[in-house]
This record gives C-alpha cells, structure tokens and sequence, in this order.
C-alpha cells in the first residue's frame, strides 16, 4: 500500500516522494497518538487518523512541495529528502526517542489460511490494500477525475488548455498518495515498536516493488508489491532467513535485466 | 461583425530573451486569420500567451471586451478558447474517446455525448479506434482528434498552431478544408503557419510576423499575391 500511495504521486505528478517512509511513520504515530487520545483500538480510530494525514499532506504540500512541483527531478528529491528528515525531527521533538507501543488484541490473534498461519493484523492490512488498490484503480480508470489525474500525468499544459485545474489534480493526488501510505502504518503500527526510524523497513522494499511494477503503474506496483512479500517469505523459510531480503533484490535484478521499464510498464509508439 | 479578440502592443519573452515586441492584432468574429512568419518569429509564444501558457510582460489581450489576464490558463477554456497546440497536444495515452470527452470537462461544454457522437459522423475512424490510445493514430489521425476535441469544448475561438505540421499534402488540403467550414459556420480561427500557400489562401485576414514583430498585415489572398512576400517566403 505504501507502494500504490507511492506510485500514484510518481504517475501524476512526476516526482518520486523520497518521504514516504516519513509518513509511514507519521502514519503510526498518529495512530498510538488517536489510540491514547481517545482511549480505542487503532481501527477504531482511523478515521481520525485519516484525518489527520490528510491535513499534514495538505501542510507539506503547502509549505515544500509547492515550490519545486513544476522544477526538475533533482529540486523534488532533494525537497522530499528534506521533507523526510524534517517530519522524523518534528516527531522527535514532540514523541521523543523512547519507542511506543500500542496495544492490540489482535496482535495475538493468529489465522490459517491456505495453509499459512498469519496474524490477523497482517490479514488485515492485506484486505485494506486490496480494497484500496481496487478503488483507487477504479476511479483512475472509470471516473472524470481519474481521466483529469491520467491527463495531467501526461501533459499539465494540455490538460490545462483543455480547462484541467492542474494544481488541484496535484494537491489531490498528493494528498491521496500521502493517506494512503500513512493508512498503511496506521494499519501496520501495533506490530511495531514505533521509532522515527520504523519507516525505513519498508521503504527500500516499496521503491523496489514501484519500479519492479513499472513506474506510474498502480496495479503493476500492487502486484510486484506481493510477488516481493512472497518470494521474501519463501527464501527466508525453505532456504534461509537471513537471505529473504537478498532474494527480492535478486528477483529485481534479474527482472530490470529484461524488462527494464518493468513488469507492467508499456512501451509507447514513438512518432 | 465584432472584435473577439484583441491583442494589443504585446511585448513577452523567456527570462532576458524577448520574443515578441509590440504585436497588435485581432480577430473579428466568423474570420479566419492567419498569422505567418518563419522559424522562431514567436508565433507559437503569440497562442501560448493567448491560452495562458505564459506570461505576458507588457500588453493587453482582450477576449470579447473583457482583460484575459485575470482569468488562470484553465478556466480560459469555459471562456470558449480552444487552443490546438504544436505537434495536435492529443493525449496519447489515453483512449480516443476518453480524448473526447476531456474536451467536455470546461462549464462552457454541453451536450458531450451528443457532439462526441457528431464528431464520429464527421469522422467515422475516429469511431472505429474510439477505444485505442491515442498515441496509435496516425498523424493526419490525431489531427482529425484535435480538431473534434477542440469543437467539443464548445469554442467561440480556435486557435491553431501549425495544423498542417507532420501531414501529407492530401491531408493538408482536408484540414484546411474543414477550417474553412468552421469558420463558415460562425467560428472564429486563428492560425499560425509557415505554409503560407494553405495558410493565406484560406484566410479573410493574414498578418506576417518577423523575429517578434508583426511587418505586414492585409487581406489573406491579398498577402499571398505580394511580390515581396513571394520572393521572402515562397523563393518565386
């Protein structure tokens, strides 16, 4: 999920959000924050935490992103690499160094399903990314907004010529891509000890299943996301746990070896 | 017949580099007017200006009496400003028909399914690819879809930039017939060209534009049938 959020600020925008482990991090934080607040269950409380988000992506997209959207490649990483850094020392300003935790009774919950024995938590973020994933992918495709968001991905000027309000489509998709990513460690956030660096366990692996997916592919990043989730989990149980990692990496060398635009990632017809 | 639109003592440029010194046109309404002139006079800047594109330094264009200035480059469209840029500006990623419907996205359009249907009479192959990416047209293909998009949005005015760029000689001919019942129908048009032939000859009005100024202005076929212009832009 972290990956799709990821992918739709690439594929509209054409900026890569080095921050998004920042806001995976936020995305737990806020959830222990709304967990204390009001005394609930993290999924009781996500709408607050939503909420939230939204209104941090709004912030951040305000202040730095901005400024540099319509600049080179090398402003935006160098702006979301700030913006990272940033956030984590906000957080430990006012969360400190001691990591939370939250306390679920899901946590010890386990299922069986298919013959694998998973915790519900995990189930439940699964379900939650596939249900997104879905509706994100339908209004993409289907909806008059999805088709105003595809146009200004590929040209601002022409969807502005044809009365596109190109910076409302940016702060939009912004501001999805940020909930999103941020749901997904709210989702996530009782199986963690949350520290500001908590957000780095899933970056390298949501940039890796983002170009695995082909850049800007929504479904090819949702994909390669669980090819990469299986493969760790198959090496690091038949042929060694310290290998799992390495195996993903090799899974996506071997991919960009062939298919360097990705596994979903479409050749155009130049001329 | 009115003024629709106005440009008057336009001055513009990137960064230090000025582009265009002093134009003054304009375009009445139901008229065809070309604006011709070489390789980097600034005519795609003129229609960039126009549509918001970019800024202006000095200078005023005025839409059917009313300062463009004041209106952001997107809301320009619900005004009923059609701009077809260089190289057609169809999306190519996306379908035929979901190009269509784009052109159906500005306050001013109405009626979209209707004048997408319209738009598959006038132009029956655009119905039979109306579900392929655009990119796969072929050139004379994706002109024919510039134009309908352009006529969905509902336009008072179109502007054109280099509609017979990238075409066979054939299809020229056919674009710049179909300009020319637009314009009988009661639009307005103006084009920018450097096949000047086609461009004059269609037009009720021409203006020739030379490194950002505007040096000669006349009646379209009066222009075309100038010693001077022959010898500078036609080598006759």
């Amino acid at each position: 999920m972290l990956a799709v959020g990821t992918t739709i600020i690439f594929g509209v925008m054409r900026m890569i959000n080095f921050a998004s482990s920042a806001f995976i991090m936020l995305g737990m934080y806020v959830a222990w924050w709304a967990c204390n607040l009001f005394h609930a269950g993290v999924y009781v409380t996500l709408p607050f935490s939503v909420l939230v988000l939204a209104i941090l992506a709004y912030l951040s997209f305000k202040l730095a992103i901005e400024k540099v959207m319509f600049r080179d490649a090398a402003s935006v990483i160098i702006v979301t690499i700030g913006l990272m850094y940033v956030l984590q020392n906000i957080t430990l300003m006012i969360f400190g160094t001691t990591p939370l935790n939250i306390f679920s009774d899901l946590r010890m919950k386990f299922y069986t399903v298919l013959g694998i024995t998973t915790q519900a938590i995990r189930l439940i973020s699964f379900g939650t990314s596939v249900l997104l994933t879905v509706i994100l992918a339908l209004v993409i495709n289907k909806t008059s907004y999805g088709r105003c968001m595809r146009a200004t991905s590929e040209s601002q000027e022409i969807a502005q010529i044809l009365g596109v309000n190109a910076k409302f489509v940016f702060i939009s998709a912004w501001i999805i891509g940020i909930v999103l990513t941020g749901i997904a460690g709210t989702i996530m956030s009782p199986l963690y000890n949350i520290t500001i660096g908590v957000g780095s366990i899933f970056g390298s692996t949501a940039l890796i299943a983002i170009v695995l997916g082909g850049m800007g592919d929504i479904r090819g990043a949702f994909i390669s996301g669980i090819a990469l989730g299986i493969v760790e989990a198959l090496v690091s149980v038949f042929v060694a746990p310290e290998l799992g990692q390495s195996a993903t990496f090799i899974l996506f060398l071997v991919v960009m070896r062939f298919k360097p635009q990705g596994l979903f990632g479409r050749g155009e017809r130049v001329a | 017949m009115g003024e629709i639109l106005r440009i008057d003592n336009l001055c513009a440029g990137y960064g230090d580099l000025q582009v265009l010194f002093d134009v003054n046109l304009h375009v009445n309404e139901g008229e065809i007017v070309s604006l011709v002139g070489s390789n980097g006079a600034g005519k795609t800047t003129l229609l960039r200006l126009i549509s918001g594109l970019e800024k202006i330094k000095s200078g005023t264009i005025t839409y059917r009496g009313e300062d463009l200035s004041k209106y952001k480059p997107y809301q320009r469209a619900s005004l009923g400003i059609s701009h077809i840029p260089q190289g057609r500006g169809i999306l190519r990623k996306l379908s035929v028909k979901e190009n269509l419907a784009l052109g159906g996205l500005n306050k001013n359009a109405a009626n979209v399914n209707e004048k997408i249907e319209e738009a598959y009479v006038r132009f029956p192959i655009l119905k039979e690819r109306q579900n392929q990416v655009a990119g796969s047209l072929s050139g004379g293909e994706q002109q024919m879809l510039a134009i309908s998009r352009a006529l969905i949005m509902n336009p008072k005015i179109i502007i054109m930039d280099e509609p017979s760029m990238g075409l066979a000689p054939i299809v020229v001919k056919e674009v710049f017939n179909i300009i020319k019942n637009l314009a009988d129908s009661g639009l307005s048009i103006l084009l920018i060209e450097q096949n000047l032939v086609q461009a004059l000859g269609v037009a009720h009005r021409g203006y020739v534009i030379e490194t950002g100024r505007i040096v000669m202005e006349g009646g379209g076929k009066e222009l075309l049938a100038r010693k001077d212009i022959q010898t500078a832009y036609l080598g006759i």
